[in-house]
């Protein structure tokens, strides 16, 4: 398994504070900088922009913002992309917003005027940049923790540049997810900054001072936020380039489908031989999640009433998922699929077979190279019940965009007539469907959605009890590795676990 | 666009098609024979090359489908076969450019098809 959360880098990270109290190395000043530079990053993504429309939401958000803005004089920007209003340039340069105002006026700084506020390019301030980042093969504790709030910073941009979204999870646009990981942040902030003053050469200790202090007064300004934060679950998933064994081939198969499957439905216009087979391979990943069920659960009568029950449900939500795909085969786009998710799609249906025909055998426990860890199996089916619902869900709000853009076509033959269709008819001709004929392909995948999410919250249920459970044929690594494992907790999105 | 849903199965007279049509017919055909097979059982193993087929025929040509003809006594597998044949007999500037990749994912298919279909019960 090689899923990281957002709460595993958070726990690592404090890990790493901690164990600075316990060391005294010598820490240079590019070090410092590269954790300076690199936990600006980090509160600048979680923040992210600014909110317009919503004035409560602008409102709330503008506290965090408020936060972000008062980071002492940032040694670099966050990305060649970003863009300032005047009073973060400020806040960047150590200057009043007056003073960078005048230098826009004065032609010394580039920046664009909307009518309302400057925006000045991050590149165009001076010293933007020249931040050398922290070694990511040292053993140095301080740039093992900025190496770690670096990929959290990572991971803040991947889930907010991601293309499809599931309704009810956004934590990144939800100023009461983020304040808690912002919160955190800023305490092993606190606790670097310490060690910096005590371990940095002494004419560059002001830098680590100031931070220290900030740190300190943004807690604060942040309040009470200690509560449970849906951004904990957000996870990055790293699947083995060279999978060996069933597991691995597993979960390279499944990251490899729902990354191909997400970028078809970001097209334009998307396949419907696409669509269909998504649902086809949903109703697939349920057939083999219910067998894996099966395997897994402990021969007691109440475990077994529940993996039945757990069966059934799933075998409902691939009934729906056939029925989605018939609607699917009705319609056209006449888009063609691409390659690469034609050969990601084939590959996990092999690997899904590869499991239901010889991996759950019991003929085949033998050979340990094909056993499969049931557990860390069920994990990856979790996962992808998971993005499941969050494709689904995506793909839902496709049909009726693509009708009324007239882009869904059907066959003449198959919709009601009419004189203008009655040419087409003759022909053999496709013509676009109405908004008042698709209501079949609407509802479907409107069910399939839903059905996709009940599915999800049936297997939440099913692993919550278990969650500690040992199973037999585990290994050891598998048995560790599975404690660190968390019960899914409320309704959540395309990472959350 | 030209529907071939409703009015062309894999039986029908070739000089009335293309070879390219000919070939999706069969394809689908194959598809339609698999779901039939699976008797509406959302779990049946069928249901997975079936879904495979009608892949590879929208990748070749989304708007093509087969009838439903209840005159085809065709093994599922002979479609395939058919389809193979008429793909591979395509004038190369008659089809897509990306037609030999499809053919070849169809000819991958094919053995995987049969296991299936020896599987079943």
């Amino acid at each position: 398994m090689s899923t990281t959360t957002i709460a595993d880098l958070l726990d690592r990270a404090e890990s790493l504070a901690r164990s600075l109290r316990a060391t005294g190395a010598e820490t240079t000043n590019d070090q410092w900088r590269a954790f300076d530079s690199t936990t600006y990053r980090l509160l600048h993504e979680l923040v992210g922009p600014e909110r317009i429309g919503n004035h409560d939401q602008a409102i709330s958000h503008a506290r965090l913002g408020r936060v972000v803005n008062d980071y002492p004089s940032p040694l670099t920007t966050p990305n060649p992309q970003t863009t300032y209003n005047a009073q973060q340039a400020a806040s960047h340069l150590g200057v009043s917003p007056a003073t960078v105002i005048a230098q826009i006026r004065r032609q010394r700084l580039p920046a664009t005027y909307d009518g309302r506020k400057y925006s000045i390019k991050a590149t165009d301030l001076p010293g933007a940049g020249d931040v050398q980042q922290a070694d990511p093969v040292s053993t140095h504790p301080v740039d093992r923790l900025s190496c770690t709030l670096g990929a959290l910073a990572d991971m803040a941009v991947a889930e907010r540049s991601r293309t499809t979204t599931i309704p009810g999870f956004d934590p990144l646009r939800d100023d009461a997810q983020v304040s808690p990981v912002m919160a955190r942040v800023l305490a092993i902030t606190v606790a670097a900054a310490r060690h910096g003053l005590a371990n940095i050469p002494l004419q560059n200790a002001n830098r680590p001072l100031a931070i220290a202090q900030y740190a300190e007064h943004a807690l604060d300004a942040l309040g009470d936020v200690d509560r449970p934060t849906q951004l904990n679950h957000v996870a990055s998933f790293a699947p083995p380039s060279q999978p060996h064994g069933p597991n691995e081939e597993l979960e390279a198969a499944l990251r490899g489908w729902v990354t191909s499957a997400r970028t078809e439905l970001a097209r334009t216009v998307p396949s419907t031989d696409v669509l269909r087979d998504i649902a086809n391979q949903a109703r697939h990943l349920y057939a083999v999640t219910a067998a894996v069920v099966t395997v897994s659960t402990p021969a007691a009568p109440a475990s077994e009433e529940a993996g039945r029950a757990v069966h059934a449900e799933l075998r409902q939500a691939a009934e729906v998922m056939h029925a989605l795909s018939r609607q699917w085969e009705m319609v056209t786009t006449a888009t063609r699929p691409g390659h690469e998710y034609v050969t990601a799609t084939t590959t996990l249906h092999t690997q899904l077979n590869a499991i239901q025909q010889d991996s759950l055998s019991w003929s085949n426990h033998n050979n340990s190279a094909r056993r499969i860890n049931v557990d860390q199996a069920m994990t990856d089916l979790r996962y992808a019940t998971t993005d499941l619902s969050e494709l689904t869900h995506t793909a839902a709000q496709l049909p009726e965009p693509l009708i009324r853009s007239g882009l869904l076509f059907a066959p003449a033959r198959i919709l009601p007539s009419t004189m203008e269709r009655l040419h087409d008819r003759n022909h053999g001709k496709y013509v676009a469907i109405e908004l008042t004929e698709g209501g079949h392909v609407i509802n479907a995948a409107q069910a399939g959605a839903s059905a996709a999410l009940q599915a999800r919250a049936t297997l939440e249920q099913l692993v919550r009890p278990s969650a500690t459970a040992e199973l037999p044929g585990q290994t050891p690594s598998a048995q560790s590795s599975n404690q660190e494992l968390k019960p899914i907790r409320g309704l959540s999105g395309p990472d959350l676990y | 666009m030209t529907d071939q849903h409703h009015c062309t199965s894999a039986n029908q007279p070739a000089a009335e098609l293309d070879t390219l049509t000919r070939a999706c017919v069969h394809v689908d055909a194959a598809a339609r024979k698999l779901e039939t097979a699976a008797r509406g059982d959302a779990f049946s193993p069928l249901l997975v090359p079936a879904g495979q087929l009608a892949l590879i025929r929208g990748g070749i040509d989304p708007t093509i489908r087969a009838a439903a003809d209840p005159n085809d006594h065709l093994e599922f597998i002979a479609h395939v076969d058919h389809a193979l044949s008429l793909l591979d007999s395509v004038p190369a500037s008659a089809g897509p450019p990306d037609l030999l990749v499809w053919t070849l994912r169809l000819h991958d298919l094919r053995d995987e098809l049969q296991a299936a279909w020896v599987q079943q019960p």
